[in-house]
């Protein structure tokens, strides 16, 4: 599913959905560049409903607001740059520029009470191989403050397609009606614009071919790390050539999360989550569900799921996993930066002050190794979705050690070390579940990975070049290019990522509430002239929110059409 | 004044220096836009609304103003910076960079001053020859070069092209080991450089100025030997506003190695300070300012006393 060709932006420092991912494809389009004439005759149709949409709403134009992201992605600051400007040339808008660290950003933009601030925030998605979470993550009404809904945009109507085409059994049991449905879909969120998608991210690892061997990309951003070192579902065991054993991980952010309820982003995810915390589910590289913790299933009816779990799975404390685990690990989701995770699909009730009540929850241990799982009702993306709540050992639970400062999992790594700002360290797990067969082994090849924080991207690319690390990913566009066309002692693997760079409006705030002036702004953000200059063409302008990654549910002509029709003429 | 006097006296006026440096660190909280506690937890989903009290009360916030400050004092003299919501205990924090950041000052500072002395002094002795033009030029380099970028383009030459240096420090091992000390030499001159040119400048024109000086002509007219001319009686005198210059090197050094840590993912406290500035975090950056604020006072001291020890006649 790699796609070099058109390859493209750094995903590092996204805010992270599911785990999960699929395949490739192209989008075009106009810059955006305007200005306001004096001569009215002469605005663009965008400039146009701009116009109109302050009218309505009686404000008078400049509209001051401030554009924010994370001040440690250069390509986002440049691009996040170039809108700044094209807003401020309409004459309808004084934008200021602000920067953040990524944590506290994230914990800004995630914060419930965002949407009181007046800010454009940009930002990425990783979302997986569903469609749903492509929507869902960014314009339903229940992500605000949960990822990634910053300013709480809600639509009725939309609210309701999207609950649709993952709850309602009429609709997604067959593909072509879903299919369909998300075309209408796309296309209202696209009308709307409550958040504008920018591009369709790309993840670029570049590494020595000659170390680290049999190396194959994730198609989507989220988990690939691990996927690519040892992932037994999709056949996937990287080795390194080297006596030591040890990889060595240049990683361009600190990891600043070990607690599965509080990792929202995707270096903790890459480094931390799939490394370390495994669920009864996850996703192959072609997006098809595989057993993890649980080694099968059956559906009993509509909403329930009975699961067998692995009989003999050990902790990394040297803890059993057994089913009683399940309810006390997933209730501690309950009010956490990751409660979607459990409780966007988990039945359960709430008590008056919103609660979640423990014993409703719809997990219902059978014995030592069934467990029927409850939904809320019928669910498109029921099994993976089973798949995002980590089960902790007893250890954890109790508070005995606390998971903020040293993750226990069943994963095929086990926690080492970690120094803040500087280096993490993990050791593969012997007795980790996974017996081996003809193309995995039964533990990892990679006997250690030690990720060193290198937060410049010169000095990351220095350290690769000189051996000092052996993989890193998240580089700059210029750096990939050069590391792709001119240097032939390293590889660069490229895929389309499962996620979008997109900006929030301040929908609570002056024009920002109109419609009209959003589709209007939308059509300025200079997509094609952001995918040249800044991603040096390794990413595809995104207007719609499904990445080209889930083809079954999106294509380029559909993408182009919806371009075209909702979006006005800039020029 | 006896000399213990002077010192006892210069020991005394540090009382409102740090006076003033401490005020004007405490003042950071207040000055940040919004309340510092909004910033702590406001935007931390997970936080509950009686934790801002809470927090309030335990940093004295819910006092007048004089009150906290006096608490702050006393927490800061007793190194209880509070904790930040990312870093944890802040004195832990800066327990464990600092030791890193002060091998790297201190490596720079002594090439500043092994570089910067002789060869100001070979520049002064042998002025308007090709090797003072030599020095001028290099010292303007020296000044003009941004430090992140002399610490890329080291990296380039250095670890990658001739494969001396590696990249980055060596991770398994502590600061003094053989190996660290080998890495530490890239970005020792990095952080070294500017100090050394301008040291170097220093150096050469007071030099020159005290050649010119009538007991230079009475040394060499009674016979000595030029060497002691220069080493005995020039050196000496020269020294004083080397020293000066030397001392204030300090506050360069350190906001250098802000710079220089991240180029070199050297673990100091720099990289935490940028890091810190970044997440708002105020505790973690008063703290490190704080810090930065009295060993400036405490260098510009040990300037004052090694004035009195080269010069006699100072005594204020």
């Amino acid at each position: 599913m790699s796609n070099s060709d058109n390859s493209g932006n750094t995903t590092r420092r996204n805010l992270l959905k599911g785990m999960s991912a699929v395949s490739v494809a192209s989008a075009t389009g106009l810059a955006g560049c305007a200005g306001l004439e004096d001569d009215e005759a002469e605005l663009s149709e965008a400039l146009e409903l701009i116009q109109e949409g302050f009218e309505e709403e009686g404000i008078e134009a400049p509209f001051e607001t401030t554009i924010v992201t994370n001040a440690d992605n250069d390509d986002r600051v440049e691009w996040v740059g170039l809108i700044q400007e094209v807003l401020d040339d309409t004459e309808f808008f004084e934008v200021e520029r602000e920067t953040f660290e990524w944590g506290t950003y994230v914990q800004r933009i995630l914060d419930p009470e965002y949407a009181e601030e007046n800010e454009i925030y940009a930002v990425g998605l990783a979302a997986g191989f569903d469609p749903d979470a492509f929507v869902r993550a960014t314009q339903h009404p229940d992500r605000q403050g949960a990822c990634c809904n910053g300013h709480g945009f809600s639509d009725e109507e939309l609210t309701e397609l999207i609950d649709d085409g993952r709850f309602d059994p009429d609709i997604f049991t067959d593909h072509d009606t879903r299919r369909a449905h998300y075309d209408e879909l796309q296309r209202l969120s696209v009308r709307l614009s409550g958040v504008s998608f920018v591009n369709f991210s790309q993840q670029h690892d570049v590494y020595d071919p000659d170390v680290l061997q049999d190396w194959e990309t994730y198609p989507g951003s989220s988990s690939k790390l691990i996927k690519g070192l040892y992932a037994p579902e999709s056949g996937a065991a990287a080795s390194i050539d080297r006596d030591d054993n040890e990889l060595v991980v240049g990683l361009p952010e600190n990891v600043n999360n070990f607690d599965p309820i509080n990792i929202d982003d995707t270096t903790a995810a890459t480094t931390v989550r799939t490394l370390i915390y495994e669920g009864l589910t996850t996703y192959d590289f072609d997006g098809n569900v595989h057993g993890q913790l649980a080694e099968d299933w059956e559906q009993l009816d509509e909403t329930t799921y009975r699961f067998h779990l692995r009989e003999g799975v050990e902790f990394h404390n040297g803890e059993e996993l057994t089913t009683d685990l399940i309810e006390p690990s997933w209730w501690r989701y309950a009010g956490s930066p990751r409660e979607p995770d459990v409780f966007e699909w988990l039945a359960h009730e709430r008590d008056d002050d919103g609660q979640v009540i423990r014993d409703s929850m719809g997990v219902e241990a059978i014995d030592d190794y069934t467990v029927e799982i409850t939904f809320q009702e019928p669910d498109a993306t029921a099994l993976p979705s089973v798949g995002n709540g980590v089960v902790i050992p007893q250890e954890l639970i109790d508070g005995d050690t606390d998971p903020t400062e040293t993750p226990i999992g069943t994963g095929p790594y086990q926690f080492e070390e970690f120094r803040d700002d500087d280096l993490y360290r993990v050791e593969s797990f012997d007795d980790h579940w996974f017996e081996g067969d003809g193309d995995v082994p039964a533990e990892p090849n990679i006997e250690r990975v030690s990720c060193r924080i290198i937060r410049e991207d010169a000095s990351r690319t220095a350290a690769l070049l000189d051996g000092d690390i052996d993989f890193t990913y998240g580089l700059g566009s210029d750096d990939v290019v050069e590391f792709r066309d001119d240097r032939d002692d390293f590889e660069v693997q490229s895929t389309t990522a499962d996620g979008y760079d997109y900006v929030g409006w301040p929908v609570e705030h002056g024009p920002f509430g109109n419609a009209k002036v959003r589709r209007g702004v939308s059509a300025l953000i200079p997509r094609d002239l952001i995918a040249e200059q800044v991603f040096q063409g390794l990413v595809d302008p995104a207007v719609t929110p499904v990445s080209p990654m889930v083809e079954a549910f999106t294509d380029s002509d559909l993408r182009q059409s919806i371009r075209d029709e909702e979006l006005p003429a800039t020029e | 004044m006896t000399l213990r006097r002077y010192v006892l006296k210069r020991l005394l006026l540090l009382v409102p220096v740090l006076f003033g440096v401490s005020v004007i660190t405490f003042s950071i909280m207040h000055l940040v836009p919004g309340d510092i506690i909004d910033i702590m937890i406001g935007l931390n989903p997970e936080a509950e609304e009686q934790l801002g009290d809470q927090l309030r009360e335990e940093y004295h916030l819910d006092k007048p103003l004089w009150e906290q400050y006096l608490f702050w004092v006393r927490d800061a003299i007793m190194l209880d910076f509070g904790r930040s919501p990312i870093l944890g205990d802040v004195s832990a924090v800066i327990a464990s960079r600092l030791p890193a950041t002060i091998l790297l000052g201190a490596a720079g500072w002594i090439i500043a001053m092994v570089i910067a002395i002789p060869s100001g002094i070979y520049a002064a002795v042998n002025k308007d020859d090709l090797a003072d033009d030599v020095s001028r030029v290099a010292a303007l380099l020296g000044i003009a070069t941004p430090n992140f970028w002399l610490g890329l383009i080291l990296i380039l030459v250095f670890a990658l092209w001739l494969d001396l240096f590696p990249v980055l420090p060596p991770s398994d091992t502590h600061l003094l080991a053989p190996e660290m000390l080998w890495f530490l030499i890239l970005p020792a001159v990095t952080i070294g450089t500017a100090s050394t040119a301008l040291l170097m400048r220093i150096m050469r024109s007071s030099m020159i100025e005290e050649l010119n000086k009538d007991y230079v002509r009475t040394a060499r007219a009674k016979g000595l030997h030029e060497r002691t001319v220069i080493l005995k009686h020039v050196l000496r005198n020269s020294l004083i506003s080397v020293v000066t210059v030397a001392a204030l090197m300090t506050a360069s050094i350190v906001d250098g190695a802000v710079v220089v840590e991240v180029v070199f993912s050297w673990p100091g406290l720099g990289e935490t300070l940028v890091t810190s500035i970044n997440r708002r975090d105020i505790f973690a950056v008063q703290a490190i300012v704080l810090l930065v604020g009295v060993a400036i006072v405490i260098a510009n001291l040990l300037a004052d006393i090694i004035y009195a020890l080269l010069d006699p006649r100072i005594r204020y």
